[in-house]
This record gives structure tokens, C-alpha cells and sequence, in this order.
């Protein structure tokens, strides 16, 4: 995982309720109602202890099957910049494919590591589209890169000291989900927290 | 049903998952990975009617694609089905004349039908005739006919603040103008 400095943050601008905080609590619900909608409702585990140092630490503190796959997207504009990775167990990930031949395709197998990875890229893309969608609500935009799949068994995401990370993990049924994301704000601007996702997903808008 | 489906992703699994929703209508579906590989197909081919297609691809995306496809000449109907809902984004697709505008997650249920609509629209109720008081007849749609410009339509205004309460359209109105760049960034590529 690349780390990027901090420009826009620095100790004189950065308040504890700054519109970073705001947009975490928009990712994670972003992250629930992108799993929620291929049918797989999440339970976020409350964490109240110190941060913790991975994401394989997080699994361990909460008592969820460690990540095996997982994907990384970021996003840049004028006024925000940032990083989001989605990460999951490989049968969760499986569970959440939402055409037939999911059931045919073992998930260790060649053909199903292939339609994971893609799979995973995809859910991180349409969770940063949702967290897209309710930051221009809040007058901000940017520009989205493109999802980059990661796998493994040992997948330990490390978070640096210093830098503006957030962190959860989610429980579902038959599994585990987690997220991990650098959100950077420019100093004073002003977001408010946005109001429910749209439910337009998937509806023919005519234009 | 007349005519052949273009499914445009970049993503396999999305491609499958329109692909497999749409047989099951009853359409047939083609598909391709990216925008290249789209136009290559609507050169080549005269049975396709309407493409399906994701915005943020690598090599070309999606309104590259339809932008192409205009200079073209083609009057093929696109929907887009992508995570975008910038305003801004929805506007340069109304001005190259793209019909809808589809949110993922895909709900498979309203595939079908959304496509039959678009392929298959219901009659409009004939406007009077100018000159003689009485009702037009009806319009051969079967003719080719040269595009039309886009028209705003009463639909227009609903389908942009769709997406938006009226207080967040005027902040996504205030971002468009504040923050954006005068001329629009070029789509980065989905995929290296």
C-alpha cells in the first residue's frame, strides 16, 4: 500500500470532528449498502480499544476469519484525496457474485481466483461510487483511479502512525468484511453528514 | 426481440450478471470489455440496437465511446450503467444524446424491463396538427431518421434531481461551478 503525506492535513488545521470523521462514517455505510445490496446485510463490530495495526490485528481483536482478498482504489480531487481498501474472505466475496455460474466455480480454483479478484475490484469501485455520490451532495468532487485486486493468505494491511486511517470490520453471515481508508480534507471545508443513500440504484433514469 | 443487446464493462462479473439477466428476457446479448472493443463491434455490425455500458473503463470509456459513436453517424440507443452520478457527468451524456442512465448495484429485476422500454417505447398520444386542429398520425418508427438533436424534455429536470434532495442539488450546482475545472477531466482508466 503506497502512503501518501498528509498535505492537506496538518496539527494546526486537524480537529477531532473535521469533515474527514464525517466521510468515514459515509464510507462505512457506503461499504454496508453496496454488500447489503447483493444480499449480504452487514453488522460493523464496535471497536473502543486503541487503533489497532492491521487489518489482520482488527480480525483478531474482533473475532472475524481474517481478509484473503481485497482491493484497492483511490480517489483525488481539489478538495479531497484519499485511499479505500475493501477487503474480505474469499468465500464471502464468492457469496456476494451475483450471477449463476458462481455455483458452479470452486473458489480456490483458477477461473474462480480470476472472477474474485475481478469481483472484489468491482465492489470497491461501486463503494467509492456510492461515497462518490453522497460527497458531491456535500459540494465536494473527484476523480476515482482504478481498483487494484490483491490477494493472498497473509494479508496484512499495515496502517502508519500519523496518518489519517480509519478502519473497520464488519460481520456477516458466513464471514467477514472489512475496509480501510486515508481520507485527507482540505482545511475548513465544510461537510455535513449526508442524508441516506439513494435508492435510484439499479432504476432507468431517463434523461 | 429485434435487435441485439452491447453489453460494455470492463468487469466480468458485471458483464456476466447483464448478460445472463437479459437472455433470460429474451434478448440476445453481445458483449464487449472496453471501449475499443465496443466500437470495433458496432463497426462491424448492423444488428445492434441498443448498448448497455460502464463510464469508467481503460483505453476508452463509456462517453468517449458514445462520442465516437455520434461522430459516426450511429443513432443507437446507449444507457449507461455505471457508480457515476455527478450531474455534470449526466449533462454531457444528455448532449450526446444517451437515453438513460442506470445506478449499480444492478438489480437484475429492472434490467429487463428498463431495456424493453427503450427498444420498445410505449406510443406517445399523437400531438394535434398544427395547421388542421386534427391529431398527427402516427410516426413510422421503423424509418431511419437523421438524430435529433437532444430535447430537453419534462423528464429532464426530475431525472438530474433524482440522484439529490433540492438542498444538495444547489451545493452539487455551487460544486460544479466552484470547483470544477472549466474543461472536464478526462475519465482515468478503470483497469491499468
Amino acid at each position: 500500500m503506497r502512503v501518501r503525506s498528509n498535505y492537506f492535513m496538518d496539527a494546526s488545521n486537524h480537529r477531532p470532528d473535521n469533515a474527514a470523521d464525517v466521510l468515514a462514517g459515509v464510507m462505512k455505510r457506503a461499504v454496508a449498502s453496496v454488500f447489503g445490496a447483493y444480499g449480504l446485510p452487514l453488522q460493523e463490530v464496535p471497536r473502543t480499544g486503541p487503533p489497532v495495526a492491521s487489518l489482520v490485528a482488527l480480525a483478531k481483536e474482533a473475532g472475524l476469519d481474517p481478509p484473503a482478498v481485497g482491493a484497492t482504489i483511490s480517489f483525488q480531487g481539489p478538495k479531497l484525496r484519499g485511499e479505500l481498501l475493501v477487503a474480505s474472505t474469499l468465500e464471502m466475496t464468492m457469496k456476494t457474485r451475483p450471477t449463476a455460474q458462481r455455483k458452479s466455480v470452486a473458489p480456490g480454483s483458477a477461473a474462480g481466483q480470476i472472477m474474485i479478484r475481478d469481483w472484489i475490484g468491482e465492489l470497491a469501485n461501486q463503494i467509492l461510487g456510492h461515497f462518490k455520490m453522497q460527497s458531491t451532495r456535500t459540494g465536494l468532487s473527484f476523480e476515482t483511479g482504478a481498483p487494484m485486486p490483491l490477494s493472498g493468505h497473509a494479508m496484512a494491511l499495515a496502517t502508519p502512525k500519523g496518518t489519517n486511517t480509519s478502519m473497520a470490520g464488519f460481520r456477516a453471515s458466513g464471514g467477514s468484511v472489512f475496509c480501510w481508508f486515508d481520507i485527507n480534507c482540505a482545511p475548513g471545508i465544510d461537510v455535513r453528514p449526508a442524508a441516506a443513500l439513494s435508492n435510484k440504484e439499479g432504476e432507468l433514469i431517463l434523461l | 426481440m429485434s435487435g441485439k443487446v452491447l453489453v460494455v464493462d470492463d468487469s466480468l462479473t458485471i458483464r456476466q450478471l447483464v448478460t445472463e439477466t437479459l437472455t433470460e428476457e429474451g434478448f440476445d446479448v453481445l458483449e464487449a470489455t472496453d471501449g475499443h472493443d465496443a466500437m470495433s463491434k458496432l463497426v462491424s455490425r448492423s444488428d445492434i440496437a441498443l448498448v448497455m455500458c460502464d463510464i469508467n473503463m481503460p483505453g476508452m470509456n463509456g462517453l468517449e465511446l458514445v462520442a465516437k459513436a455520434r461522430r459516426l453517424g450511429s443513432e443507437i440507443i446507449f444507457v449507461m450503467l455505471t457508480t457515476e452520478a455527478h450531474p455534470e457527468l449526466m449533462e454531457r451524456a444528455r448532449r450526446l444524446g444517451v437515453k438513460g442512465w442506470m445506478l449499480k448495484p444492478v438489480k437484475p429485476r429492472l434490467l429487463g424491463p428498463a431495456v424493453k422500454s427503450l427498444l420498445e417505447p410505449s406510443p406517445a398520444p399523437p400531438a394535434p396538427d398544427s395547421s388542421s386542429g386534427r391529431p398527427a398520425p402516427p410516426a413510422d418508427l421503423t424509418s431511419k431518421r437523421p438524430a435529433a438533436p437532444p430535447v430537453l424534455t419534462s423528464k429532464r429536470p426530475k431525472a438530474l434531481g433524482a440522484l439529490s434532495s433540492k438542498r444538495s442539488s444547489v451545493a452539487a450546482e455551487m460544486a460544479t461551478k466552484s470547483l470544477l475545472p472549466p474543461k472536464p477531466p478526462s475519465l482515468p482508466p478503470r483497469r491499468p
